[in-house]
């Protein structure tokens, strides 16, 4: 099935679960914050969300800021 | 100097010089910083990650420093809102500081959302570092909407030009009863041991230290002078005086020695 991470396509397997996308894409879920369809999903819960088609996925992380 | 701890919103702070992380040429700089200087607290945005392979900022961050997440990027307080709770699962802390900044040329802070954000984080139980423009009656409405210290500009955002607003802060020093932590503008070491002397809180300093030549070199500046700048606010500045004053005021004998 096809999801949008960080505003691209990509093709991933069917009930894919948002634990294992992240690793697929090695983001480490300790250091990176998901969020899936405007929800900001908790570290706690990351394992417990499977995915869907079309769902968008944004990996977000810290960056250089004043 | 063993008690001058600073607490804000339960954060315990020796260094009042805090460190913002943007503009560095490398984030390996930002270790080295944190050490030389001693620095406590660091500023950091939040942004879309570009793949997982880079190296976080996190990874950069020696631990125990205090991460204090922006809102950068915020226009109106329902975004920064958003932010807030992405940094929070970031960093695991209530500390925000709110920026809201609809002004592209500038970079001046829009002190009405500011204030809603301060009144809209707080109930979510955050603890808002609101930056503002220095406005006593706005800072006091960040006071009654639940901010735990009041950011004001020394002067625009990566201008390096000092307190230009040093007058509007100094309001604020003597109004406010929470902790003031001048931010953005500061350009050089006496820049921020100028605002210390005043007897503000703490100062915020980044694009002075990430785009100086030699950047670890010049925070360990900085933190001197904001401590310099801290004691001699504590230790009691002098009055000024529009005529001189002798340090040695003649006595008669060496009066009459000289005219003989």
């Amino acid at each position: 099935m096809k999801i949008i991470l960080n505003g691209s396509e990509v093709e991933v397997n069917e009930k894919i679960s948002l634990l294992d996308l992240m690793r697929m894409k090695n983001f480490d879920p300790s250091k990176y914050v998901a969020i899936v369809n405007e929800d900001v999903i908790p570290k706690s819960k990351i394992q417990d969300i499977t995915l869907n088609e079309n769902d968008r996925v944004e990996i977000i992380t810290m960056m250089g800021g004043g | 100097m063993e008690n001058d701890t600073l607490v804000i919103g339960g954060a315990e702070i020796r260094n009042r010089l805090i460190v913002g992380t943007g503009k560095f040429s490398s984030y390996d700089l930002i270790p080295e910083i944190v050490e030389k200087a001693k620095i406590d607290m660091i500023t950091v945005a939040i942004r879309r990650a570009r793949d997982g392979i880079q190296k976080p900022l996190i990874d950069y961050i020696p631990k125990g420093t205090k991460i204090l997440v922006n809102t950068s990027g915020a226009r109106n307080a329902e975004e920064a809102l958003k932010i807030a709770k992405i940094g929070k699962e970031l960093t695991g802390s209530d500390l925000i500081k709110i920026e809201i900044i609809p002004d592209t040329k500038y970079l001046m802070p829009d002190n009405r959302e500011v204030i809603k954000a301060c009144e809209l984080l707080a109930n979510e139980g955050f603890k808002p570092f609101p930056y503002m423009m220095p406005d006593l009656v706005a800072a006091k409405e960040m006071v009654k909407a639940g901010a735990v210290c009041i950011m004001p500009l020394g002067a625009p955002i990566g201008t390096n030009k000092g307190l230009v607003a040093k007058y509007f802060i100094e309001m604020l020093r003597n109004e406010i009863d929470l902790p003031i932590i001048v931010d953005a503008g500061i350009g050089k070491p006496s820049h921020a041991a100028e605002a210390m002397e005043m007897g503000v809180d703490a100062v915020l300093v980044n694009t002075a230290i990430a785009t100086a030549k030699d950047p670890v070199r010049i925070a360990i500046a900085f933190s001197k002078a904001v401590e310099a700048g801290r004691i001699g606010y504590l230790a009691g500045l002098p009055s000024e005086k529009i005529f001189a004053e002798a340090s040695s005021p003649l006595d008669e004998y060496l009066l009459g020695f000289l005219k003989k």
